[in-house]
This record gives C-alpha cells, structure tokens and sequence, in this order.
C-alpha cells in the first residue's frame, strides 16, 4: 500500500547515499573484475572464472546486506526519526514492512549492478552467457531477502553491533545445518533429536546456493525451486510479522 | 611541509622496505604448512563456497606438484581436499593426469591411475579425464584393453576435438600397438595447450617415425639379401638409408632377432622402443 | 478540542505522569510549562500516540488517539529532532507529506512552508549540513506538512538564536491567527508569556495549575511565579 511504498522509497534513497555503500560496491566491482585476472590463472577454464565471480557477488552481497540493515530499525528508534512517523497517520506494520522492502530494493540494486559485470566478464572470457548464473543471482536474492528480514527483527530488539553479531552467525549457521544433520544422524539419540530441531528451526540457507551446481552448468529443478522461493517468503514473513510485533509493543 | 619533514618522510618509507626485505631474506628454507585442512572443516566454514574455495585452493595446490617444496602429500592431500568440495571440478584431475607421470614419486603411474578413475566417476564430462588416462594405462601399464575402454569413453563426450575424436575412435582399430602409440602421442600434439607436453609429445612422435622408418629399412634389406641385418649400422653400409636420424631422445636404436627394431631388450618383456 | 483525562504513565516504579486532566479549546494556544523531567515530553507523546498511557484517555477532535485517522488533522514537532541525514530539507518535507496520500501538497506549498521557516535556500541540501538552528525550523516546518488543525510542539524555540526565536514565535502567531489550536511544551518561560492564552504547569507528574497566564502571574513576570510555585512543593 501506499505508505509502504512511500517507505521504502525513502529508506532506499536513505540507503544508496551512505558513502560507505559505494565503497562497497567499488570494492564488488573491483573483485569481479579481479575474476579477470584470475582467469589468466586459471587459464581460461570457464567454472574457475564463474566460481569466483558467483563468490564475489554472494561476499560482497552478504556485506552490503548486513551493514546496511543492522543498523535500520535502531537507528529509527535511537535517532527518533520514527517520531516524525509514527506521529502521522502511519500504522509500525507499514513502517516494517517499508523498511524492508526499502532496504531490499537497495540490496538488490547492488546484486545486479555486480551480476551485469559478471555476465560481462564470463562472456568476455569464455564467449557463452552464463544464463545459469542469473539463475544462482536470483536465488541469491530470496537469500539476500531473508537475511534482510532477519536483521530487521534482530535489530527490533538489539543495537546494531549485536544485530550485526547474530546475523553473521545466523548466515554461518544456515550454511552449515545440512553437515549439523549429517552428523546428528549418525551419533543418534538426543544429540539427532537437538540437531533435527535447529535444522528446521533455523533459517536453512543452503537451498539458496546453487553455485555449485552452476558452475558445472547443472540448474535446479522446478521441484526445488519453488519450495525454495516458498521457504523465503514464508520464513521473511514470520520475521518481520515479529519485528511488527515487537514495533507495536516497544515504548517509543 | 619543512626540509625535515621532506627527509623523514622517504627514510622512514624506505626502512619500512628494507625491513620487509632483509625479514624475508632471513627467513631461510622455512617449511610453510600445506593447505591441510580437514574436508569437513573447510565445508563448514566457506558458506557454501565450495566450487570458489576449491578452485581458489587449486591455484595453489597445483604448483606444489611439479615443483615439490613440500613434498608430494602435501599435494594429495590438497588435491583430496578439493575433491571433496567439488567433485565435479575436473581441472585437478587432468592436471594430475598430465603431470604426475613424469615426476619422481614413487607410486605415480597407480596414483595417476586412481586420480583419473574418481575423475571419470565424479566430475563434469571433460574429455581430457578420460583421454589422459587410457594413454596412461597404453603408454605405462601397457593394459591395452582399459585404454581402449577409455578411449572410447573420451570419443562420446562433448567438446573433444575432431583430430582426437578420429584418433579415439580408430584407437582399436589399429593392430600395430606402437602405431596406436604414436598416434597417441601425435594427438596429444595436437590437442595440448601445454607447451612442455607438447614438446614431449612431438619427441615422441619424431621418435616413432624414425622407428618406423628404421624397421622399413630392416624389411628391405631382408628383401633384398634374404636375411635380417644384425647391427643398425648394416642399414647405412649397405647403402639402404643414407644415415641413420639422430633420436630427439638421444636413445642408440638396436635390431634383434626377428628383425625388430627398438632401443633395447628386456628379458621376458621383449624389445622396447 | 484536546480532552485528557486522568492520563497516568510509570515506567517502572517511577511515576512520570500522574493523573493528569486537562482540557484544550479549539483555537487556544497552550503552554505545558515544567522543569526538566517533569513530564511534559511524555505527556505530549501519548497525545500523539507515540506511547501508550497507563491509565486514561485522550480524544482529540473527538477522536480517542488510538485512532490512526485522528493522526490525519495533527502535527508533531519532537525535542531535539533527529533526520535522514542524507535526504534534502524538500525531499523530506515531500516525504513526510506523502504520508498523507498522493497528493496532499503542491511542490510550491511545501516551498511556501519552507520560506515562512527561513530555510527555503537550503531546501536542496542535505540535511547533515544544516546547522542545529535549520534543524530546529525543519522540524517546525514538517508540522505544517497537512495543514494541520492541531499542532504539538516539543520545545519549539530550543536552540535558536534570539533572531530564530523571534522568527518561530511570529510563525506561531499566524498560525494562531488561522485558528490552529497549538499546545506547546517548553522549559524557557520568558517566550511563553506573550504566546499563551493558557497555560498548564507541571512538577513531577502532577499538574500544579491550569488557567489564564494573567491570573498567574498577578502581576509578576512568569518565571518569578513558577519558580516560587515550584519551591513551595519541595
């Protein structure tokens, strides 16, 4: 609805205009273009070049991510900015979800600018378009969407520092739940039962990552797609469903 | 800013330099640790990044090779490593195929046999994995029947050029195994990139031309005097050839009995060339 | 009309505010005079729905403040007030407009707003370079974004120079001319006198005294009374 728009559009300018975001972005920028003369290295062999490109951007994506948005509900409430607000006829759901998508919108902006560099290194080095790595970009995003979600309800309720903290470990922690399993499975007992419950409670991040796959020129199935891009939305709706409630509860 | 100050600046820069230098030039022979990180351990820690992280660790991995600062387990264990984090990233194996043959390491014909078997197993269809092994089960285990296997496997996969492809396909096909030898060599010619394989291969291929030649020269001269010549140098005396080619290895080539020409004769392995 | 009613906030054990009543006519000009602390700021953020009382209602214009549409007719100004560092003076004006539906003011009103503020000349520059004094009007200038019947104002003449003060205190005076109702907060007594129909004052949570400036001063400047007020409670 229209406020959230009105929003997220200002978060967004908001975002973009942080001399620290170009920094990172020009960093981004400069690793693919790295990627160029790491495909000397690799003498031209095309899933070294796409192994490191799809890395840089996935990096440089989590770093944009999570320094831009831990600070975002914080600094609201901190700064008081959110007085102006929610002082106006402005429901916190409205506010929430305008940051979100705000914030979003930046990630994203920064995403492609890095993949349009990608696409033209590959193709520069190798003379193919690498269509299967948009298709990894995209999925990349429904994870990038996630973490923003997640970053949004930490920092409902932790400074920016503690927000940063958690979120980091979160994206550590969904790489590794599918190993976590693994493991619980063959030592058994409670130990399978505890790593059985965070494997579904936490936010699973693996199904994002199809890098891997890739690069070797395999895609995902439409089967896993799909429940891909569901786990997204689902699981970003609880969170900022939480942040909301948090926003409604908290004494501004 | 003051003289001073335009002094201190470049000495103090330059020490800095220097520092760096002579710290690095007293660092001698120190044994820098290998990449030995448990598979498991890297896999947790890369975020997912496993064909990144492993390619990355390639660059790395494959000078240690031909180059051996720390020996070769240090190499396996990081091509063991990289396998595991991608297993369909077949660069490592066909560098391993190629390379590992011709150093020192003990057990380099059945390692470079095991590399090259996971890689036909795990990895993308690169032709190479296939290609390099059959040539190592034809050129040192003299297993001709695995290489035939593996030839043709080759001749099926994508992007194999055209002058390799008619090569593995007419692999079997020829009964003379030195002949399928050479043409091994000469694909191999000219398909690598590598300059260093390359001027093998083309050693190779000048060496069994004059092989061949030679035992031409044999079957005229028992043409024309009913009997096989028991030196090479009965080739030249009695004016079959000219002279006999100088061999890009520098090996002193030998007739035995039968006629057959070679470089020399192993008991119960017969005539090698 | 602003009605509070026995309005009662703690945080904790502390009592910010306690039972508080007032009652606000339309077109009156009111000052919440108190010492630091006293509870003015919190009293003017549950009227603005900001924070939730304890105990009691408001109603402005009738409307109970839960209400999100009462939002529609009021303007707010905080203490000390904090921007999007990165936004222009315009872009935030715009924004805060916005919040209102399409097309709630013309670009050219929001530049009129600006210029009875003083800071139309930096209504293109970003707001991490405006001085506390341009931050001050900005926040006044916001208010005006609806063209609000009910205006709040925390502090309003809060680090300004004696010329801005001059400037905002002719700034509400057309307003009250418009027939705005303006309830004001302030620590800064000697502004107040000439702008006030009425006042209310406040000492630790409790409203001390709620009527006409002239019957409370009798006479004596307002700060000299206030302070004798606020000395016979200790």
């Amino acid at each position: 609805m229209h406020n959230v728009l009105v929003i997220a559009k200002n978060t967004f300018k908001e975002a973009v205009r942080d001399r620290i975001f170009y920094a990172i972005l020009g960093f981004a920028v400069l690793f693919i273009l790295l990627d160029l003369f790491l495909a000397r290295l690799a003498l031209g062999d095309p899933v070294m070049i796409k192994s490191f490109g799809l890395a840089g951007i996935y990096i440089f994506g989590l770093i944009v991510t999570i320094f831009l948005g831990s600070s975002i509900i914080y600094k609201e409430i901190e700064r008081r900015t959110l007085y102006f607000i929610i002082s106006k006829p402005v429901t916190r759901a409205q506010v929430v979800l305008g940051k979100f998508l705000g914030l979003f919108m930046a990630v994203a902006l920064t995403t492609v600018l890095m993949a349009v560099v990608y696409i033209g290194v590959v193709l520069h080095e190798t003379s193919m378009f690498d269509f299967l790595g948009l298709v990894a970009v995209f999925f990349q995003l429904l994870e990038m969407g996630l973490i923003v979600a997640v970053l949004i309800f930490f920092s409902s309720i932790t400074a920016p520092m503690t927000a940063t903290l958690l979120a980091v470990i979160m994206v550590f922690i969904g790489h590794l739940l599918g190993s976590v399993l693994y493991s619980g499975e063959i030592i058994g007992g409670t130990t399978y039962k505890l790593s059985l419950a965070f494997y579904y409670l936490f936010p699973n991040l693996e199904k994002f990552d199809l890098r891997n796959l890739v690069v070797h020129g395999i895609s995902i199935t439409p089967h896993g797609a799909l429940f891909a891009i569901a786990y997204a939305v689902l699981y970003s709706g609880i969170l900022i469903w939480g942040a909301i409630l948090l926003l409604n509860r908290r004494e501004l | 800013m003051s003289l001073a100050k335009k002094i201190l600046l470049p000495i103090l820069f330059t020490g800095i330099i220097l520092s760096q230098y002579f710290y690095d030039a007293g660092r001698v022979n120190t044994k820098t640790a290998g990449l030995s990180l448990p598979p498991q351990f890297a896999e947790h820690l890369d975020l997912g990044l496993h064909s990144a992280l492993a390619s990355f660790l390639w660059l790395n991995t494959r000078m240690e090779l031909p180059y051996l600062p720390n020996g070769y387990q240090s190499f396996f264990d990081g091509l063991n490593l990289i396998n595991t984090l991608d297993p369909r990233f077949a660069e490592p194996y066909v560098f391993t195929e190629i390379v590992l043959p011709s150093t020192a390491y003990p057990q380099r014909i059945s390692a470079a046999v095991a590399v090259g078997e996971k890689g036909v197993a795990q990895a993308d269809k690169d032709w190479q994995i296939p290609f390099y092994l059959a040539a190592i089960y034809h050129l040192y285990l003299r297993d001709y029947t695995s290489s035939a296997k593996y030839f043709d496997l080759a001749a099926q996969m994508p992007g194999i050029p055209e002058v390799v492809k008619r090569f593995a396909i007419n692999y079997g096909i020829i009964p003379d195994i030195r002949e399928r030898t050479k043409n091994i060599w000469l694909a191999i010619y000219e398909s690598t990139t590598d300059q260093g394989l390359k001027a093998r291969a083309k050693a190779y291929v000048g060496h069994y031309n004059i092989l061949d030649e030679l035992q031409k020269a044999v079957y005229d001269y028992k043409e024309l005097y009913g009997k096989y010549p028991t030196a090479i140098s009965d080739l030249v005396d009695k004016k079959i050839l000219k002279e006999i080619p100088p061999d890009p290895f520098g090996l002193e080539f030998f007739v035995y009995s039968g006629g057959v020409v070679g470089i020399r004769q192993l008991p119960g392995q017969g005539v090698v060339d | 009309m602003i009605e509070i009613s026995n309005l009662s906030k703690r945080y904790g054990k502390q009592v910010v505010v306690d039972d508080l009543s007032l009652k606000i006519s339309k077109g009156e000009t009111f000052g919440f005079l108190g010492q630091n602390g006293a509870g003015k700021t919190t009293t003017i953020k549950m009227i603005v729905g900001l924070t939730r009382p304890d105990e009691g209602k408001i109603t402005i214009g009738g409307k109970l403040v839960d209400d999100i549409s009462a939002r529609r007719k009021i303007g707010f100004m905080p203490e000390a007030p904090y921007f999007y560092e990165r936004l222009t003076g315009m872009e935030f004006m715009k924004f805060c407009g916005d919040l209102f539906g399409e097309n709630n003011r013309s670009e050219s009103e929001y530049e009129d707003i600006l210029k009875m503020t003083g800071i139309f000349d930096a209504k293109d520059k970003a707001i991490g370079k405006y001085s506390k004094g341009m931050k001050q009007r900005l926040g006044f200038a916001q208010t005006l974004v609806n063209d609000p019947d009910y205006i709040f104002l925390d502090e309003p003449l809060d680090g300004l120079d004696p010329l801005g003060r001059k400037e905002i205190k002719k700034i509400i005076k057309t307003l009250q001319g418009n027939g705005k109702t303006i309830f004001f907060n302030s620590h800064i007594l000697y502004d107040t006198e000439e702008l006030c129909d009425r006042i209310g004052i406040i000492h630790k949570g409790r409203l001390l005294y709620a009527g006409a400036v002239k019957e409370f001063c009798q006479g004596k400047p307002l700060e000299e009374k206030f302070v004798e007020l606020v000395e016979m409670q200790q």
